[in-house]
């Protein structure tokens, strides 16, 4: 439904009542078609699949400036890789677009990758309530470029990004208030860094003639123990030869030929 | 953790070695004469006023392990099973044991749960709140020694380290019974507190 | 025994008087009685013997009687011997609140996990000259 709605937005503006009558007769089409199947396993409904593909190709189209490349990840997922200056601009072209209405921020989150360049990895994961479809947006920083805080778009990303400031270290510019949100006060560092021991550095305890609970350099009694997670058995041979990148299919820009 | 395993194994060790009668159970095999028949531990005093303030001790004991009243301290899921303990079935409330919602009007406090690193000033400072004449259950692997969490930056690594503990209730999460069996064990340790005997040979 | 005396005795250790059928004594001298009239997690019940008194604790309770008392099983284990094996230790009860390592009591005192600071210095015994 959303696709076909994206793709009347690329066609001139008389089109769209017709367009949306045509998705109404595709939906019933849909259902009398359905075919029977195993209802735990995932199945990947390719006519939603391609309206997300048109959707992606129309927003790269839309937003060249910002958008690097369009993918799919396990299978139906899309995602949008843009440029860490454009966060604001696709953001609320999302959420304004009548054709997508992506107006419910999930979550946003950081991923940590040392071997990069730009080792972070900020998504953004959107909701149409409309068309009852999801969206992620990936961008990338390092320690010290700021990225452009979502707030003025979306309120609700006032505690994601204090959160993603908090365990990773990235900075928000003109966040309304980027302070830590988890950790303890006057914690140092950014636990999910890779590079954060995962014990830390300090640990408290009672100090019964301070009176108070005080900070101590961190020892552990214990030596860590390494668990042999090796097993005989090969837990996922079907991903033995694969690459961290060959779940992702990217979408070719250029609309296909009709 | 490690201390705790080796505490464990001496513990096996010397179940194997200790084979007589615990103090808990007469040697005798007959029901206790006298005043034991009341329940209380004290039985040998060499004096009358020693007698007496014993007596004093067990009405003292008793009126204290009748109505523990613990706060409602639940930090993670051990608190939902602190909230069974109170439900119906194990009905907390026929112990005496009933939920206050503030430190000064409790005398128990369950340490339900992962204590963290944010958490341990405020939790010392609820029990430095509450009035003396207090006890404290940690229930949990996570409040008895870390637990899971033992090894991360954020956890306090067993809730002893901020406040003395009582009882400790293993498991994780330890069931309602088994929680209920920790407060009746804090019951025992009570009966034989000998505060008045104490300040009488002070 | 019987007559009001036994009942006010038994009214005064358990806080019921109730008569069921005698099942089986275990070798702590425990007797487990069961009266089905009554509803389910109530119609089994141990009664601990007189040397007790008010000591009981559910950990006197060795583990085949546990399982009849709880419904895990539905024979007791006069009728249906339970499956042990040589290696599983003689029951004791749960003495871990009781004070004192020669009193009988294996108390569990609380120590830092963690290594001291500093070390003091132990003087080590002279060693004999042979």
């Amino acid at each position: 439904m959303l696709g076909s709605v994206a793709r009347t937005a690329l066609l001139p503006r008389t089109a769209v009542r017709v367009a949306a009558f045509s998705t109404t007769q595709n939906c019933l089409a849909e259902k009398a078609e359905e075919p029977k199947k195993k209802p735990t396993i995932w199945k990947i409904d390719d006519k939603k699949r391609e309206r997300l593909a048109n959707f992606g190709r129309y927003a790269a189209e839309c937003l060249p400036k910002f958008v690097q490349q369009v993918q799919f990840a396990a299978g139906d997922e899309l995602e949008l890789l843009i440029h860490p200056s454009g966060v604001l601009p696709v953001l609320s072209f999302l959420k304004g677009n009548h054709s997508a209405q992506f107006t419910n921020l999930t979550f946003i989150c950081g991923v940590d990758v040392p071997t990069r360049k730009n080792r972070f990895e900020v998504v953004y994961s959107l909701y149409s309530v409309r068309f009852n479809a999801r969206i992620r947006i990936r961008t990338y920083t390092d320690e010290i470029a700021p990225l452009e805080s979502a707030t003025p778009v979306f309120h609700g990303a006032n505690w994601y990004e204090r959160e993603v400031y908090d365990m990773y270290g990235v900075w928000f510019n003109n966040h309304p208030d980027l302070r830590r949100i988890l950790t303890d006060y006057g914690f140092e560092g950014h636990p999910f860094r890779k590079d954060f021991p995962l014990t830390g550095y300090t640990e408290v305890r009672y100090d019964p003639e301070l009176k108070r609970v005080v900070y101590e350099p961190s020892e552990l009694a214990q030596e860590f123990r390494k668990f042999d997670l090796d097993t005989p058995w090969e837990s996922f041979p079907a991903f033995r030869n694969k690459s961290i990148t060959s779940g992702y299919e990217t979408i070719d820009l250029k609309a296909p030929e009709k | 953790m490690l201390s705790a395993l080796r505490s464990t194994s001496a513990v096996a060790s010397r179940r194997l070695v200790a084979t007589q009668p615990t103090q808990a159970i007469a040697a005798s095999g007959e029901a206790p004469k006298g005043i034991g028949k009341t329940g209380t531990p004290f039985l040998n005093s060499s004096s009358k006023a020693e007698y007496a303030l014993a007596r004093l001790d067990d009405v003292m004991n008793l009126a204290q392990r009748g109505s523990l009243w613990p706060l409602t301290f639940g930090l993670a899921c051990c608190a939902v099973e602190m909230m069974h303990f109170a439900a119906p079935r194990y009905d907390m409330d026929r112990y005496g044991v009933v939920f206050r919602a503030s430190p000064r009007q409790a005398d128990l406090i369950f340490v339900a749960g992962t204590v963290t690193n944010k958490m341990a000033p405020a939790l010392r400072r609820i029990y430095d709140q509450m009035p003396e004449a207090k006890w404290v259950i940690s229930m949990g692997s996570c409040a008895n020694g870390g637990g899971y969490y033992h090894y991360a930056y954020s956890v306090l690594r067993g809730c002893d380290r901020v406040i003395p503990v009582d009882i400790y209730v293993p498991g994780c999460p330890p069931t309602a019974e088994a929680l209920l069996y920790g407060v009746l064990q804090l019951q025992k340790k009570i009966k034989r507190k000998r505060e008045a005997q104490l300040w009488y040979r002070r | 025994m019987g007559g009001v005396k036994a009942a006010l005795r038994k009214r005064y250790l358990m806080d019921v008087t109730r008569v069921g059928r005698h099942v089986g004594t275990d070798k702590f001298g425990n007797r487990y009685y069961e009266d089905n009239s009554y509803f389910i997690p109530r119609n089994r019940w141990v009664e601990f013997p007189d040397k007790v008194w008010l000591d009981y604790d559910a950990s006197q309770v060795p583990p085949d009687w546990h399982g009849w008392l709880h419904h895990i099983t539905d024979d007791p284990p006069t009728v249906k011997e339970p499956l042990t094996q040589k290696w599983v230790l003689e029951h004791r009860e749960n003495v871990s609140i009781v004070p004192g390592q020669n009193e009988g009591g294996q108390k569990y005192i609380p120590y830092s996990t963690t290594r001291t600071k500093t070390l003091g210095w132990q003087p080590a015994e002279k060693k004999e000259q042979n």
